[in-house]
């Protein structure tokens, strides 16, 4: 049933414990976690012209935030990072899709999100396009 | 460590048969345990004495589809996965959030959508609730569409 389960990660509390999650699940399922950082870029873009070095840093935050997912996943089960870039909610649509995810595991509400909002318009929106079922951490 | 306790709210949907299925597979790999939830909701005018007086036959009869449902829901789980089913009466979307606790579930494996929702909208009024203002973690499953 779970092979291939999809984390989306962002450095937030909320992924922190998806991160959590998909490791219990992959271990019970024997299944393949992909952790997904998306450096979203649309935002950032916002400040006119990107500067190599401004790239270069939101790279290396997200290669921290994958490496640290990496870390917590034990021996034995498999699992692999990848860095996009884009509009995140797109990105993970499109990743889940392309990777054959039976499984996408995310936070409620990530690090741009105001507060009082229950649910993040990232996981709202992967809720409701995904195909796979979405697990949704609180 | 892993889901001890999982909670499938049920509503005769083929989407929440769906979401019954998937929450059978998960109980088998994390050995846990499985309720499974009927919700009668009758608006408050039927359940109103008077009313309910003259019409008796319409809650038995709701309970005895919510009964059904759950058996069919129960016959699927192999042996091997302690299951029970539950049938309250109540609004949907409280009474899935109170028998969450009642249970002591730490996981809701719920259809996106269920019977009551309008067409158009992707994710029905009942999963959204849920989704926003459960404690636990929650899977929401896709209405499958006809391919495989």
């Amino acid at each position: 049933m779970i092979k291939n389960i999809l984390v989306p990660v962002d450095g937030s509390e909320g992924s922190d414990r998806a991160i959590e999650q998909a490791i219990m699940l992959g271990q019970a399922c024997e299944a393949k976690i992909n952790f997904l950082y998306v450096a979203n870029i649309n935002q950032l873009a916002i400040n006119a012209c990107l500067s190599d070095a401004i790239l270069e840093a939101v790279t290396k935050a997200g290669n921290v935030i994958l490496d640290r997912a990496m870390e917590k996943v034990p021996e034995g089960i498999a699992c692999e990072a990848f860095s996009e870039t884009g509009s995140p909610a797109v990105i993970i649509l499109d990743f889940a899709a392309d990777n054959d995810s039976n499984l996408i595991v995310m936070g409620s509400r990530g690090l741009g999100v105001v507060k009082g909002v229950l649910l993040g318009s990232v996981s709202q929106y992967i809720v409701e396009q995904a195909k796979c079922p979405v697990l949704v951490v609180k | 460590m892993g889901h001890k306790r999982i909670l499938v709210p049920m509503d005769g949907s083929e989407n929440s048969m769906q979401a019954a299925e998937w929450a059978i597979n998960l109980a088998q790999a994390c050995e846990a345990e499985l309720e499974f939830l009927y919700v009668v909701n009758l608006k408050g005018e039927l359940l109103r004495p008077t009313v309910l007086d003259r019409h008796t036959s319409i809650l038995e009869d709701a309970i005895d589809l919510g009964k059904r449902l759950l058996d069919t829901a129960l016959d699927l789980v192999p042996i091997s996965i302690k299951a029970r089913g539950h049938c309250v009466s109540g609004d949907a979307d409280e009474t899935i959030l109170k028998e969450v606790q009642a249970l002591s579930c730490d996981m809701i494996v719920m259809g996106s959508r269920g019977i009551g929702a309008i067409h158009a909208a992707i994710l029905g009024s009942v999963s959204g609730y849920i989704l926003e203002h459960a404690k636990c973690p929650v899977v929401m499953i896709k209405a499958e569409q006809k391919e495989k």
